[in-house]
């Protein structure tokens, strides 16, 4: 069930929260863990298996980790091993099994002798929990965090509906004296629905605007490519992937606090920054982080050397390629962007530091190379990746521009426009400021919550509004 | 202050979530949306099979869309912000000035397997292709005597361009390729892009604003014009020979693609003459027939429901014939055509059915072999009506033969 469903909007959402409130305040996670559970279960009815399957590995496992992690650790070790192969090897299973079989096929002893399994499809947010269990595996080995005993308390921090199925990637010491105990008031419940409507309005009527265009786009540069073309889409998927993604985060920070939950930022304002170094330092920051955290510094991060250094990044966007998906193209694109950190570290940020002139270059760097970036992110099929690349300098088109597409263009300006300011913290800032000054346009803020929901709810209906037309009979 | 607001937004938000929540469940479910023309998801029904491979949730999802409150209320708030966005269009389809809408965006071949979708562009690989096929069909019909006369109907986006700031650029290019194709051909082909324009321009009301077709007075322009070209204009039955029986509130397809509700109406009109009784209309499959307008062209239960104009001759048949009883009673042969249209025609047909025999096949349902029908049934002349937008969209023409 995804949030921008009428399903879940007007059924599973108001069930949930009044069940929730009218819950005891002890029985409150039992009710939050199988709600999720049919929030799960409702789209992934047979996966739901495997999600309890890592859940109570990672619970069970929890209680020799925590006991032995001071008497004698190469025990606790030993389970905090099996705690990570187990939940490692269900994604590696489920996720890559089919794409190592299919690649593995390619070399020539091997051809025919492995074939891919059928059915097997990927868990929804099986990327997303398996990262979250093991943050809570690996925290406690560290002596971060206390052996969760409550299997019930631990579920539903798992499976917590608001980020089970696209993040943030919550970590479990972020969270757990949230499980305890949690505040719930008025104005936190209030502030959740601000930040749900400004994510689905997000969501709904830039991101997926912002889609459709993208799409009509990509087929008019199949049948007829110019550069104009090549840099709208870049320019759109841009804005789509940023209001699709941190829209559906804001959604799940706002459930998180109606339901009394704080979770972390997951992005600030990505695509003012920098350099690619500081982009990731602002996009889908709870992942960058995770990587951060249980790969890069454990594998010794910046502290063995420079080498060692590039080495360790290197693994580290090679992971962060492979997370995104069983494919070449993510697998490039994390490679991708080790090559240009890699640049930033040598030199490239020094050189930006020396004058606004650079400063506003490396702006321009960050910004083109992640859009070409997305490119490659898009295209399973490469080499519609490159054929895009090529048209936005001209290679492979047949003019700069057409009729059709710069009346697209044209049409789509004020959506553009609204798209390019609203992935920046001005209007808000504006909003702030504004109200400061005159504190009775605080009134303003329901009116435009109300309004933002109402449009909303008619895009998210009307995307069912499929007229069968007895067309050209 | 802050408190307040906080507090109303919450119950703001409930309100909403329970309001909309609740009243989903109480108001009773419909079956059928007239305004998309389709069966409306209702409650699915649940068993564990069904459960498990996914397809409940999927449908309760679609139920949950297809039964909301104020549906239609919800459609008519999206295409108004639509155009809010100053697109000028919704869902792919223009608004231009006096509510006229033409559709901009169609799936178009882009190669003889690959499709692309919801594009302004089309193929002229699939066009050529399309065209070459008529050309071809011309030569075979000629070398048995026969005429053939091809009228490829303008889209309303070609006919009704200057109403929108849209570039007509791509209308032009098609009717050029269409033109100078069958000019090289030497089919006898009647092009009626200028003139529709000319005379939408003008004011005249020839294709209709809410709708896909042209309107009456557009077919019988279409006819005047077929007429002329086989050397029969002094035949033409002159306007004045019809009394007019208009149909108010026609909504068409168009109309229904925008999810505009502000949109008036079409009227639709129906050209009656004071002999359209003698004709009755009569299906033919396989061995069997079936006579499906007893006296004259129109199928009057559509009239009284949305698809209005499916009243001419009763919607699509896959082959249909048009007969005038009285002369065949008196044992007369008159001239029979073979028609191989696409709806355009129907509303063509009455006008022409007062001079041949009609053979009406689809065209865009399969009836393509047209020189085999043409011997089978006997027919002397052959016209094939069809709009253009199927000559991109839609495989009929290449397979003509």
């Amino acid at each position: 069930m995804v949030f921008s469903s009428t399903i879940f909007l007007f059924g599973f959402l108001p069930l949930s929260l009044l069940v929730y409130y009218i819950s005891p305040l002890r029985i409150r996670n039992l009710m939050l863990f199988l709600l999720s559970l049919i929030f799960y279960g409702f789209g992934e009815p047979t996966y739901i298996a495997v999600m309890l399957f890592s859940v109570t590995v990672a619970y069970l496992t929890g209680f020799p980790i925590g006991k032995y992690r001071e008497s004698n650790p190469n025990k606790a070790k030993f389970w905090l091993i099996l705690s990570v192969c187990l939940n490692l090897g269900m994604l590696v299973f489920f996720k890559y099994t089919n794409f190592i079989i299919e690649n593995l096929s390619l070399i020539p002893p091997l051809m025919g002798v492995l074939e891919p399994i059928e059915g097997l499809t990927l868990p929804i947010g099986i990327s997303f929990y398996t990262f979250q269990i093991m943050s809570y595996s690996i925290d406690l080995y560290r002596g971060a965090t206390d052996t969760q005993r409550s299997y019930v308390s631990f579920g539903a921090y798992v499976s917590l509906f608001p980020q089970l199925i696209a993040g943030p990637i919550v970590r479990y010491r972020d969270v757990d004296d949230q499980l305890i105990s949690r505040t719930h008031s008025v104005d936190k419940f209030s502030s959740g629905v601000s930040r749900f409507t400004v994510g689905f309005a997000k969501k709904i009527l830039l991101g997926d605007s912002l889609a459709a265009i993208y799409a009509y786009l990509g087929t008019g540069f199949a049948a007829e490519p110019t550069v104009l073309t090549a840099w709208m889409l870049v320019l759109t998927y841009t804005l789509h992937i940023y209001f699709d993604f941190s829209g559906y985060s804001d959604m799940a920070i706002g459930l998180g606090r109606m339901l009394g939950f704080e979770f972390l930022e997951n992005f600030n304002y990505p695509y003012l920054a920098s350099s690619i170094t500081d982009f990731w330092r602002r996009w889908h920051i709870s992942l960058s982080s995770w990587f951060r955290e249980y790969v890069y510094i454990p594998l010794g991060g910046n502290r063995k050397g420079l080498a060692r250094q590039f080495v360790n990044m290197g693994v580290v966007w090679f992971l962060t390629g492979l997370w995104h998906g069983a494919a070449w193209n993510f697998i490039l694109w994390g490679v991708f962007y080790f090559i240009i950190l890699s640049l930033e570290k040598a030199f490239l940020l020094k050189w930006f530091e020396r004058s606004p002139a650079t400063r506003a270059l490396g702006h321009v760097w960050a910004l083109i190379l992640v859009g070409i970036g997305w490119m490659i992110f898009d295209h399973t099929n490469l080499s519609e990746a490159f054929a895009i690349m090529g048209g936005m300098v001209g290679i492979g088109t047949v003019g700069f521009t057409s009729t059709t597409v710069s009346y697209e263009l044209l049409r789509c300006l004020p959506l553009l426009t609204v798209a390019v300011v609203a992935a920046t913290p001005y209007p808000a800032r504006l909003f702030a400021k504004l109200e400061a000054k005159r504190p009775r346009l605080s009134f303003l803020r329901p009116i435009l919550i109300g309004l933002a929901l109402a449009v909303s709810v008619s895009y998210m209906v009307s995307g069912t509004f499929s007229p069968f037309l007895y067309y050209i009979f | 202050m802050n408190r307040k607001i906080n507090i109303t937004i919450t119950a703001l938000f409930l309100v909403f979530l329970f309001g909309f929540g609740i009243a989903f469940w109480i108001i009773p479910d419909t079956d059928f949306s007239p305004e998309e023309n389709r069966a409306l998801q209702t409650f699915p029904s649940v068993n564990a099979e069904n459960w498990l491979d996914g397809k409940v949730s999927s449908q309760l999802i679609t139920y949950y869309s297809d039964q909301f409150p104020l549906r239609n209320g919800f459609v008519g708030l999206h295409a108004l912000s639509e155009l809010g966005w100053g697109r000028g269009e919704s869902n792919g389809v223009l608004v231009g000035e006096g509510g006229q809408l033409a559709v901009r965006r169609f799936d178009a071949y882009l190669n003889r397997s690959e499709r692309l979708e919801d594009t302004d562009h089309y193929s002229s690989a699939h066009v050529d292709r399309g065209l070459a096929s008529l050309v071809s069909l011309h030569k075979t019909l000629q070398s048995k005597g026969i005429p053939l006369c091809v009228l490829l109907a303008p889209r309303t986006v070609d006919v009704t361009a200057g109403d929108f700031n849209y570039p007509s650029a791509i209308s032009d290019g098609l009717d050029a390729t269409i033109e100078n194709a069958m000019q090289a051909g030497g089919v006898n082909s009647v092009e009626l892009m200028a003139t529709f324009r000319g005379l939408h321009e003008a004011g005249e009301y020839v294709y209709y604003r809410t709708d896909h077709h042209w309107t009456t007075k557009g077919a019988y322009t279409a006819y005047t014009a077929v007429m002329e070209s086989w050397g029969m204009g002094d035949q033409v039955l002159p306007t004045d020979d019809f009394t007019v029986r208009e149909i108010p509130d026609f909504f068409g397809t168009t109309h229904s693609r925008a999810g505009l509700f502000f949109i008036p109406p079409d009227t639709l009109e129906i050209w009656e003459a004071p002999d359209d009784n003698r004709y009755t209309v009569y299906e033919v499959s396989g061995e069997t027939t079936k006579t499906v307008i007893e006296s004259g062209f129109i199928s009057e239960k559509y009239l009284s429901e949305k698809d209005k104009y499916g009243a001419f001759l009763d919607g699509t048949h896959r082959m249909l014939f048009i007969v005038d009883k009285e002369a065949a009673a008196r044992g007369e042969t008159r001239p029979r055509l073979l028609l191989a249209r696409d709806s355009f025609a129907n509303s063509m047909v009455p006008f022409l059915a007062r001079h041949f025999d009609i053979c009406m096949v689809n065209l865009t349902g399969g009836m393509t072999n047209l020189t085999e029908l043409c011997e089978t049934y006997d027919c002397q002349r052959v016209l094939v009506v069809c709009n253009r937008e199927n000559l991109i969209a839609s495989d009929c023409f290449t397979q003509i033969q």
